[in-house]
Order: C-alpha cells, then structure tokens, then sequence
C-alpha cells in the first residue's frame, strides 16, 4: 500500500491538508493539553526542537515566536539549506518549511532530508504555505512532506499537528 | 471579516495574533512586516522596470502570505492579483497594480500605527 493518501482530505478542524497518513490530527486535544501543561509546569519546556524555514522576517517571528511561546526548542532558518544544515548537525523532532524561498526551496529541502540516512529521514515534514494549488499540493507530496498547512496559520491548528504527532512518537 | 468594515486592516485577524504570540511582541511584529513589506514592494517596483515578471510575482507572492498573516486585506489582495499579472507576463497590468500596492501600503502602515496605538499598556 502506498504511504501516500489518494486523494487530499481537508481537515476544518486543524487547517490542515493531510499528505500522507503519519500524521495525526485528530489527536484527543483537551487530554493532550492537560499532559502538556502537567509537562510545562515542570521546567516550561517540551524538549521537542523544531526547525522552522521561512524566508519572510515577519512570518519566521510570527510562528517561532508562538512556537517558543508554548515551550518548544525553535532553530531558525532563513531558507532551505539552513534548514537542511540544521537537521544536519542537531537532533531534531519536526521541521517545518514554507516552500518559495531563495537558495533551496521548501521543496528541494524535503527532498533533501528524505534522502539522509534513518532516523533524520525521518522527521514530520510540514508545508506551511500560501500556494495549495493541486498542483503544488502533488509537488509538496512527491517531496515528501506530511501535512500541508495554509497561512496564515493560526496556534490552536499548528498545535493539533504538532503535539499530536510528536506525543505519539514518544510514546510509540 | 473586520469588527470595522472599510478598514485597511481586519482587526479580528490582529486580534488572533496577539493572542498567538503575546500583546509585548506585536508592536516588534508590525514593523518587522512593514519594513519587510517596503522592500517587497521596491523590488517589484525596480524588477517590473527591468521587465522580470517572475521576480515581481515572487515577491507578490511572499507580500501576499505576509499581508495576510498581518490582516492587511488590500495589500493581500493586490499582491494576489500581482503575483497571477507577473505568471501571466502582463506588464501592464503588473505596473498598474505595482501603483496601488504603494497606496495599500500606507493605508495599511496608518491602520497598523493606529492599532498599536490602541493596545493598552
């Protein structure tokens, strides 16, 4: 069976565009929320790091910021190849990448991270994007990403995406 | 949707931002878009002089997600149509849209300030 879904099932709930099915988003929110406070009551953070590409200063201040606001690691890259260089040289849970950026698009960096030896092969490949043309959403899942997001992206849908997959990693 | 039809900018989608990141923050935000969105518009200004229509819709496009992530509703709406008269090659229509994007832009500028403005201490 392929890893890939046939068709690209919109989520209302989380804003997101499912590429293929290792990503959870219909996460039970509310217990997940009380595992995450019990977590952040601790020492304020998740231990999860993040890489987050996004050429545009004020979109890449906009999500880190609501990223490290709710207790994740952020690296932050300015394009793809930061990005890539960043998984690269650290452990890293998730990586999310807007797709039109100079030097290495969002594309190439997938396709880059998937070609890396396992584990960092990998890692949950978010699209945060403004472009959900089927044609760039067949180009997103040939690359290898997981779940599309549309911008502007709004905390409560990143999060959907975000703890749900990564808690159940841990726990996997 | 705006809690103030005809405004530049949709307060609702201000207000969601402040919630996501924190109230401190927005002001920083806000002129980090504003700066970025200045030399956006100049390079599309200065890339349609030089005839490179796909650089003008690629910059249309990152104004467009930006814009748009700030509720600045008419500088998201001329980039979108920017970024499709750049893929089309339409020179003309780029060049009349290229002069709206200023003025949307300061609308947009003087909508933010105000807001800012607004935001209690």
């Amino acid at each position: 069976m392929s890893m890939y879904q046939d068709d690209t099932a919109y989520s209302a709930e989380t804003d997101a565009l499912p590429l293929t099915d290792r990503i959870q988003y219909d996460a039970d929110f509310e217990n997940l929320s009380r595992w995450i406070d019990g977590r952040l009551a601790g020492d304020g953070v998740l231990e999860w790091h993040v890489v987050l590409a996004d050429d545009d200063a004020a979109n890449r201040m906009v999500l880190g910021s609501l990223l490290e606001k709710s207790g994740l690691k952020v690296t932050w890259a300015a394009d793809g190849r930061e990005a890539v260089n960043a998984v690269e040289e650290h452990p890293v849970d998730m990586v999310l990448l807007d797709i039109n950026m100079p030097v290495m698009d969002g594309l190439e960096a997938a396709r880059t991270i998937r070609a890396l030896d396992i584990p960092k092969a990998d890692i949950p490949l978010v699209a945060i994007t403004s472009d959900v043309s089927p044609m760039r959403l067949a180009e997103m899942r040939e690359a290898g990403f997981d779940v599309c997001m549309e911008k502007p992206v709004r905390r409560d849908a990143l999060f959907r995406i975000i703890l749900g997959t990564l808690s159940r990693r841990v726990a996997a | 949707m705006t809690d103030n039809p005809g405004s530049p900018v949709d307060q609702q989608v201000l207000a969601g931002l402040e919630a996501d990141t924190s109230r401190d923050l927005i002001p920083e935000l806000i002129g980090i878009f504003l700066k970025t969105a200045d030399e956006r518009a100049s390079q599309i200004h200065s890339s349609l002089k030089a005839g490179n229509l796909e650089q003008v819709a690629a910059e249309a496009h990152a104004l467009k997600s930006s814009s748009a992530t700030f509720g600045a509703i008419e500088v998201r709406r001329i980039s979108a149509d920017l970024e499709i008269a750049g893929k089309n090659s339409d020179h003309a229509g780029a060049a009349q849209l290229s002069d709206a994007l200023t003025g949307a832009l300061e609308e947009a500028r003087q909508a933010l300030a105000d807001y800012i403005s607004n935001i209690p201490d």
